[in-house]
């Protein structure tokens, strides 16, 4: 069978570099720069350059995915001459200090969600790009899952008006690797879970809704042990600036790893929309597959990173979202840590 | 049975050919008291159903069971009336608009020989599906619960003939959050068996302006809510409650839950399952599977009250949940009030000791007795 010509697919195909290729470099060497770069291998326009991590085994190993990328543990090495855009992919406590510091040193920044764990930092880190005039995108993944990008057109398209009510369900059965000697079960490091992972939630609705929280009420939960120092589920009430409100629940309890459970429901003044997993083909298998709805949310988030790069796309994070996803979050881990409701402001 | 319809305003005009439909079901008539501001609709309801329209004291010596049908703030007033005359209850939703008023049902049921339930969904496939679940062990113990309730408009006239009946306090006691809360409040009760310890909620009730362009704000009550829950045992639950312009199901009303269990999880909707219909003119209809889900919880609730009667068990929803769940939206509304406060809901103040010794085997829906 002779294959039709398709334009520019011998192009697309091709994913040898190219001198002006961006070159990243990634400080961080753990579970998600590991998806960072599978997805950077598959995003024409950017090459892995270099990896930085403070075990030296694991920037080797990383950097070993890809072709001439070197390897060090100074972190300085990540913002060098060598480098265009750094990915900070390190535990939540040094993505501020990781973040100024390249910024300042001009290169682009992808950072890692949460972008800080104060809002004085986040507003540093915000004020380093306005002053380099670098991009910086934050990795808030989740408005890039397929189903969020579909929701957030039609948002824009005004199919259901001004959106007034959100109820986000996200279910997942994933267990933080390490023991007890992970960085997610220390607040100092992460911030606590209702910060680090409530930012996802927190950020999609601050984007959706076009709007800010101003106050909020987590709850938490603690499904895998009683003693756990941060939950692994809650659930966060939010009222926004303008008032819309919003029920987040978050849950790591689904008992298969790896599987999920998703809906989002947004009521506007003149229409619904509403998404559940449960609603699509799902294949079953040994090793669960992701649902659809949420595939290949890291390489839209790359091709998106790459785009900012190449100076056609502004950073669909614009600095007041992370600054009002985070303060959020922040603001939601104290209402969890001290059962009762928050002001936004209390934590600005 | 002989079913007496007191006061017929809001759902009476679905039940009574619902009940009439069941067999062994007659309803005698329609009731209301001399002072009623609703008369008229009784009256109207009486004449357009074709049944004989009957002072309260008449019907009430005539009938076995008393199916309260009235505005949500006379619920309990003439509920208690039925209990003192030694009829059978069941009490529209919510049964009662403030702890103060269920408690005075829960007292007025323990001194009757008439049994009392109100109208709630236990019965619906899906969450009685989902109790099953739960009961047989195989999602572990319930750890979380995430329930939604939304209505699709109506306030218009499409499903509620009069909007005061939901958005005037004097009449409903509250907003959405009174009307619906009644719903998940019984839901949860009954799919995790224990008590509710703390409320918070937000809603768009005064000073906030409502969400929708709807009657609410009129009123100062809210057309959404938000609530967090925390049950006995450390076990948590959200609760969303609203009446959206559009809905997010096929039904006038909408539910789902989601529960959440140390070794698996459960989730029931209530549209579903359904088998989707499209024509050659490009409309669509689902068809819920065995019918609606509200028609199949309601028409189980009047035949499995009438065998409760008949064979003297205790009925799926009592006096006590009828309290808890009252006692559920009484603190949401009050945290709602204080800014997301966290609220403790009221618990039966001590009584006539007889009051106690009947709660050991009334709680079926929420306690722990076995069913
Ligand atoms: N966007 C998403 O969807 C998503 C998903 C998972 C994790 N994350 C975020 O990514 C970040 C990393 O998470 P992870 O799961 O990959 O963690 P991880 O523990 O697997 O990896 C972190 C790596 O950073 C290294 N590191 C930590 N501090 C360092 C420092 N100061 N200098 C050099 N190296 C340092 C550690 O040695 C480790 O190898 C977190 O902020 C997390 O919240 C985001």
């Amino acid at each position: 069978m002779n294959p039709v010509p398709v334009p520019g697919a011998q192009q697309a195909r091709d994913t040898g570099q190219r001198a002006d290729d961006h070159r990243v470099a990634v400080i961080g060497a753990g579970a998600i720069a590991r998806d960072h770069v599978t997805a950077i291998a598959g995003v024409p326009g950017l090459r892995l350059a270099h990896v930085v991590d403070r075990h030296p085994e694991r920037a080797a190993a990383l950097a070993a995915l890809a072709e001439g990328a070197t390897w060090s543990t100074d972190p300085a090495t990540a913002w060098s001459d060598a480098v265009d855009v750094t990915a900070v992919c390190t535990s939540p406590e040094s993505h501020a200090d990781l973040g100024v510091a390249a910024l300042r040193a001009g290169r682009a920044v992808l950072l890692e969600k949460p972008a800080a764990l104060s809002v004085p930092d986040t507003d540093r880190i915000l004020a380093a790009a306005k002053t380099a005039g670098r991009p910086l995108l934050v990795a808030q993944t989740a408005r890039f899952q397929p189903v969020h990008l579909e929701i957030a057109r039609s948002v824009a398209s005004g199919a259901i008006g001004t959106p007034r009510l959100a109820h986000l369900t996200w279910y997942t059965g994933h267990v933080w690797p390490g023991g007890w000697r992970g960085w997610q079960l220390d607040a100092s490091r992460s911030g606590g879970h209702v910060a680090h992972n409530g930012v996802h939630a927190l950020d999609l609705l601050t984007w959706l809704m076009d709007d800010e929280p101003v106050r909020v009420f987590a709850r938490p939960c603690r499904t895998w042990a009683p003693g756990m120092p941060t939950p692994d589920s809650f659930q966060i009430l939010v009222r926004f600036s303008r008032g819309a409100l919003a029920t987040i629940e978050l849950c790591y309890a689904l008992v298969e790893r790896g599987t999920f459970v998703r809906r989002l429901m947004l009521a506007g003044t003149t229409g619904t929309l509403h998404h559940s997993s449960e609603d699509e083909p799902r294949t079953r298998s040994a090793s669960p597959v992701a649902p659809a709805s949420t595939e290949g949310a890291m390489t839209a988030q790359t091709r998106h990173l790459r785009d900012v790069l190449d100076g056609v796309a502004a950073p669909l994070t614009a600095p007041r979202q992370v600054r009002a996803a985070l303060a959020a979050a922040l603001a939601a881990q104290l209402s969890a840590d001290e059962s009762r409701p928050v002001d936004v402001k209390e934590v600005c | 049975m002989r079913i007496l319809i007191a006061s017929g305003v809001r759902h009476a005009r679905d039940y009574v050919p619902l009940l009439r439909s069941l067999p062994g079901i007659e309803v005698i008539g329609c009731a209301d008291t001399a002072d009623s501001p609703f008369r008229d609709d009784s009256a109207a309801l009486a004449a357009a159903t074709g049944i004989p329209f009957l002072d309260l004291e008449q019907g009430l010596a005539s009938c076995d069971i008393a199916l309260v049908c009235s505005e949500p703030t006379r619920h309990a007033d003439l509920a208690v009336t039925a209990l003192e005359a030694g009829r059978h209850v069941i009490v529209d939703k919510p049964a009662a608009t403030t702890t103060r008023d269920a408690q005075r049902l829960w007292e007025a049921a323990d001194r009757s020989r008439g049994l009392l339930t109100a109208v709630h969904r236990l019965h619906s496939p899906q969450i009685a599906r989902a109790r099953r679940t739960v009961d047989s062990g195989a999602i572990g113990l319930p750890l979380a619960v995430d329930a939604e309730w939304l209505a699709a408009g109506g306030l218009d006239g499409a499903t509620v003939e009069r909007p005061e009946l939901v958005c005037d306090p004097a009449l409903s006691g509250g907003g959405e959050l009174m009307n619906f809360g009644w719903y998940p409040a019984l839901a949860i009760r009954y799919l995790t068996g224990l008590e509710v310890e703390e409320v918070v909620a937000f809603s768009s009730a005064a000073p906030h302006a409502p969400l929708f362009d709807g009657p609410h704000g009129a009123y100062g009550v809210e057309d959404a809510a938000v609530i967090s829950l925390r049950l006995g045992n450390g076990v948590v639950a959200t609760v969303t409650v609203a009446r959206t312009p559009a809905g997010v199901g096929p039904a006038p009303v909408s539910s789902s839950l989601r529960v959440l269990g140390s070794h698996g999880h459960v989730l029931a909707d209530e549209d579903a399952p359904a088998v989707t219909v499209r024509t050659a003119g490009g409309d669509s209809s689902a068809h819920q599977v065995a019918g609606p889900a509200a028609t199949t919880a309601l028409r189980l609730l009047f035949t499995e009250f009438c065998d409760d009667i008949r064979y003297g068990r205790t009925p799926l929803v009592t006096a006590a949940d009828i309290h808890a769940a009252v006692a559920v939206a009484e603190a949401a509304l009050s945290s709602s009030r204080e800014g997301g406060a966290p609220v403790a809901p009221a618990v039966r103040t001590a009584g006539d000791s007889g009051a106690l010794r009947r709660r050991r085997s009334a709680p079926v829906c929420g306690g722990s007795s076995s069913r």
